[in-house]
């Protein structure tokens, strides 16, 4: 295995993957047990201030809007907020169709394959993939609470996704390809599963230049959005060497200096000495990519036909409860 | 407030503009679509503009996703939400609400939210440990009584 971003990195893929997951294990109980993320309340502005939580512009863009406030950005854990926001809205930019077939990679709660499902509509399917159980329990509850039926979470990881091949109109993913430790199988995986004309429409954390071998080290880092990320040119190379055309990154967003203390915050490194080193370096970014060949009709049914013959066991719903109130 | 934005309760078919507002201001989604029939929203043209939420913790309340769009802030209109949310409280049989902020302790005092440590509302609205690890170090843990409860 190559990997792709630590220059020297001793880390292994499987000891990333624990990392991960555990990290992200450990979020997805939480909200499934006590109901509840790291809910900042927010509110208008409070006296002398533009605006307590978010943007402080006038007009509100959720594709350029601050994501991180400096105040968010204080005190929300890396994992909770990259758990719920990713660094984009992948379904506001994806450009879903009626009938297409959606893959969302590191699903997560489940959020975006939801918005997605609604958007390719009952003769379309919203495919969620996660690798953490206490994940695809929460985006079970998430879809049922939905009353989603279009919708189907498979465990499973990135680098080796559980589906046919040449069966997804489009992939989606919110900040999740810098988490793993081999993004050339995660994007060859992605050319595999998608049709021919299929669409990769990827939000991810990119990086422009070097950055320290310090803080590509860091495993907090590194589950909080930044450490994993690849470098911009990097990126369009490796999309291009697995097969795909059409590739462009749209910067949709560029992190500050105080972002990145927001980042480094908890690693154990001096954030007054990197924040500067980072400042502008990092930026959520929206991916594009197509896989080339003519777009077919979006056939649904293939897809779940085929995973049946491969006999993918579909991630059964096991409701997590948690307090004796929460499901009262 | 004016008279054009309408206070209405959420239905699932409000899930991705919810989501979309909340990510905007930077407040979590993973659970929303589980908590949606908790949320109030506010509708001005058909836009939310504003969200709001409970969560019933036995007789503690966690108020959650208070937010407005930036564009339409400082007309009151996230105090309309929130005397919505702790209405559907009182119902809930709540008698404190809580809510933990790092943007808007000031805010909330004003309202009549006062401090409590993490221990405390730990001990009411979840379990401690979870709790402590959910509430960021640098976030504000509040409370208050519900206006018009048993409490």
């Amino acid at each position: 295995m190559r990997d792709v971003t630590t220059a020297g990195g001793d880390s292994t893929i499987d000891s990333l993957r624990t990392t991960v997951r555990a990290r992200y294990g450990a979020v997805a109980t939480r909200v499934a047990e006590s109901g509840s993320t790291a809910g900042a309340s927010c509110c208008g502005p409070a006296s002398g201030s533009s605006g307590c939580c978010g943007s402080s512009t006038e007009s509100w863009d959720p594709i350029t809007a601050n994501l991180y406030d400096e105040g968010q950005a204080a005190g929300v854990p890396a994992e909770a907020l990259l758990a719920s926001l990713g660094c984009g809205n992948p379904t506001a930019l994806a450009d879903l169709q009626p009938g297409e077939v959606v893959l969302d990679l590191g699903s997560g709660g489940g959020i975006d394959v939801l918005l997605s499902a609604k958007r390719v509509g009952p003769t379309g399917k919203a495919y969620g993939l996660d690798m953490t159980d206490e994940m695809l329990a929460l985006a079970n509850e998430n879809k049922a609470r939905a009353g989603a039926t279009n919708v189907e979470f498979l465990r499973g990881h990135i680098e080796s996704i559980p589906l046919p091949s040449n069966t997804v109109d489009v992939i989606i993913s919110n900040c999740v390809v810098n988490l793993s430790g081999d993004k050339r199988a995660v994007l060859a995986e992605s050319f595999r599963v998608l049709k021919p004309g299929g669409r990769f429409a990827v939000s991810d954390v990119v990086v422009r230049g070097a950055v320290p071998a310090e803080v590509q080290r860091n495993m907090e880092l590194w589950v909080g959005c930044v450490a994993g990320a690849l470098e911009e040119q990097e990126f369009i190379g490796l999309l291009r060497e697995v097969g795909f055309e059409g590739v462009s990154i749209e910067p949709t967003r560029i992190y500050k200096a105080e972002d990145a203390a927001a980042f480094l915050s908890g690693s154990g490194l001096d954030i007054a000495q990197f924040a500067a080193d980072i400042d502008g370096r990092f930026m959520g970014a929206f991916v594009r990519a197509t896989k080339p060949g003519a777009a077919g009709a979006p056939r649904v049914a293939t897809a779940a036909r085929a995973l049946e013959t491969l006999g993918t066991p579909a991630v059964d719903g096991a409701a997590a409860c948690c307090g004796p109130d929460c499901c009262s | 407030m004016t008279a054009d934005v309408r206070i209405e309760r959420a239905e699932v078919d409000d899930l991705g503009a919810v989501v979309e507002l909340l990510r905007g201001v930077g407040l979590p989604v993973d659970d929303v679509a589980y908590h949606i029939e908790a949320f109030v929203l506010a509708r001005e043209d058909g836009q939310v503009v504003g969200t709001s939420a409970i969560e019933v913790h036995g007789d503690a309340v966690l108020l959650r996703s208070v937010a407005v769009a930036p564009s339409h802030r400082g007309r009151g209109i996230a105090d309309v939400l929130m005397a919505e949310s702790e209405a559907m409280a009182v119902i809930e049989g709540a008698r404190h609400l809580y809510l933990l902020t790092t943007t808007a302790a000031d805010y909330f005092a004003v309202r009549g939210f006062e401090i409590v440590t993490r221990e405390v509302a730990g001990a009411a609205i979840g379990e401690a440990m979870q709790f402590r690890s959910l509430c960021p170090a640098s976030a504000t843990c509040m409370r208050r009584a519900v206006a018009g409860g048993i409490g």
